[in-house]
């Protein structure tokens, strides 16, 4: 099992460095952003983080939906229609092998794509680097198995290739809004800072921050810089968090499982 | 004695109210290539596929190696897969396609002697989307047969080929069924079927019309003996033989026989005792393309031969 998940990766792997659109755009944007957008921001604090941290975490999110959702909706909706998925199925492979290889790809080009934002908002920005980077990486690699997970689902629905923008773009708008890069959440009208507390890129960002900082973004709202918390005690306060990502991976799963395709939708 | 790859006994797959496989039975013995023929929506890939394990029956068993196709796990490396369309990874070379199948396929062959075995070495480097649909065919052969399988289903394997590609290809597949492979073809070439398949079943609208061995098959058709008769020489008491018919258009005779051979001899025998001369006398056994022009006729369906 794990043999065939690693001989799948290794395969997954391999085409995407091939082809250029995920290196450039799911890898390689998010990265020249982190680079480029504090440059065009006047500094200052914003919903309670420095603007800097604001724009990274931003970008790391966004980074993820690139890679976690993007990516693999369009890898598997081609996969599909090509006649690949049912090809790879006549192999040895198993089913949980073919899902694995491909979200073994993204987890790791996501490490990657993370190192690189870090790296950069260190050395061009001076942003100090993260203070529980542990909490940073479980944040990142949960988030990236949840997107997946909806990847997998959502791919099922889509009928062709061409297609995969009607749920990309909304995606894309749902973690640029909700994620604190276009507008601090502490701003949110109530009912929109509420439903997106049930939503994971919210939930997302807050990890990343409170990795980042070293304190309690988790909930925050207002102005006033929030308590420092430590190693463990950052797991904690990310509890609500943690909650809202496991039920988001609980469900896409179970719609992976209804409506995932191994074969062309016709007609 | 031998022993049987695959059982099919009553299967019914529907599609709604379309029917695709309306109730057939046969079975496949090992080392053999048996081949299933019809015309375009006969019910063979439908049938193939439910083999495979990508299709569940309706009604009726399927088992391959004694196993329910559908279970996939047992099965996996002892079947070889040619699907009749199938992607490929364009930016992979033949050679890294080859390198990547092999880490997930048990007792595979190394990729110089998978790519030898198709006839593919000089194309080892080449980028899967620069070669030709001959090539690919190869190439999805090779890796339908990296892992030594016992069984391998190919369906179709030469629809699409030019007529080299398709010798190619043939000659491929008659060198694995040497070499005790069991192989079950779906193709719409008969010539094909009747040079690679010990066994055959011609498939129309679901059902199994002609089955047998490739004899029994061309025994089924009708073979046919023609002459002319010199002018004003009627053919009374002509032997036609057993459920033999006789047609005449002018000089013209044609005796549609299921034994040409002896019907051949029995009128030159009549030639010859009533001191009458025959010319162009033409005796044929019946092929297989025949007796599939038979049945798709009377179904009034589009063959491509």
């Amino acid at each position: 099992m794990t043999a065939y998940t690693l001989a799948h990766y290794r395969l997954t792997l391999t085409l995407f460095w091939r082809t250029p659109v995920s290196v450039g755009v799911a890898l390689g944007f998010p990265i020249l952003f982190s680079w480029l957008l504090p440059m065009m921001v006047p500094g200052g604090v914003k919903g309670g983080a420095p603007v800097e941290v604001a724009i990274v975490t931003g970008v790391i999110v966004m980074g993820i939906a690139f890679l976690g959702f993007m990516t693999l909706v369009e890898s598997f909706v081609i996969k599909r229609q090509l006649l690949i998925l049912k090809r790879l199925r006549g192999t040895e492979l198993p089913d949980l092998a073919v899902f694995g290889g491909e979200i073994l790809t993204v987890v790791s080009a996501g490490l990657l794509q993370l190192a690189g934002i870090v790296a950069v908002a260190k050395i061009v920005h001076g942003v100090d680097l993260p203070a529980n980077p542990v909490l940073l990486v479980v944040t990142v690699v949960l988030a990236l198995a949840v997107f997946a997970a909806m990847a997998i689902a959502v791919s099922g629905r889509i009928p062709a290739q061409g297609s995969t923008v009607v749920v990309s773009l909304p995606f894309l708008v749902l973690t640029l809004g909700l994620s604190g890069f276009a507008y601090p959440v502490s701003a949110f009208p109530d009912w929109l800072r509420t439903a997106s507390s049930f939503l994971p890129f919210g939930r997302v960002a807050e990890g990343i921050t409170t990795a980042y900082l070293g304190r309690d973004y988790v909930g925050y709202a207002g102005s006033a810089v929030p308590p420092e918390v430590g190693f463990l005690e950052g797991f904690q306060v990310m509890a609500p968090g943690w909650l809202v990502l496991a039920a988001w991976l609980v469900l896409s799963l179970l719609a992976a499982k209804r409506w995932f395709r191994w074969e062309p939708r016709r007609g | 004695m031998s022993e049987t790859v695959i059982e099919v006994a009553g299967l019914r797959k529907r599609y709604g109210d379309f029917t695709a496989v309306d109730g057939i039975s046969f079975d496949v013995r090992k080392g053999e290539v048996f081949a299933l023929l019809g015309t375009n929506g006969a019910g063979k890939t439908t049938t193939i596929e439910i083999l495979e394990g990508y299709l569940k029956a309706t009604e009726g068993t399927a088992r391959v190696f004694g196993h329910d196709p559908a279970d996939r796990g047992p099965l996996r490396s002892r079947i070889g897969l040619v699907l009749q369309e199938s992607g490929l990874f364009g930016d992979l070379s033949a050679a890294e396609t080859v390198a990547a199948w092999r880490r997930f396929t048990s007792n595979a062959r190394p990729v110089a002697e998978a790519l030898d075995l198709v006839g593919l070495t000089g194309q080892a480097g080449t980028r899967v989307k620069r070669m030709s649909g001959g090539e690919r065919r190869k190439l999805d052969i090779a890796l339908a047969t990296l892992g030594h399988p016992e069984l391998l289903f190919l369906d179709e394997p030469t629809t699409g080929l030019d007529p080299e590609a398709r010798r190619r290809v043939r000659d491929l597949v008659r060198d694995l069924a040497g070499r005790g492979m069991t192989v079950l073809l779906t193709t719409h070439y008969l010539e094909e079927a009747q040079e690679l398949a010990a066994r055959v079943a011609i498939m129309d609208k679901g059902r199994i019309v002609v089955h047998g061995t490739m004899a029994e098959v061309l025994g089924q058709g009708s073979g046919r003996v023609a002459f002319e008769l010199p002018d004003g020489v009627v053919p009374e008491g002509l032997p036609v033989g057993e459920s033999g018919t006789l047609t005449v258009t002018g000089r013209r005779c044609v005796i549609v026989t299921a034994e040409p051979e002896s019907v051949a001899h029995a009128v030159l025998g009549w030639a010859q005792s009533r001191g009458v001369r025959i010319s162009g006398l033409d005796v044929r056994q019946a092929t297989l393309e025949e007796i599939f022009l038979d049945v798709a006729e009377t179904s009034g369906q589009e063959v491509r031969t």
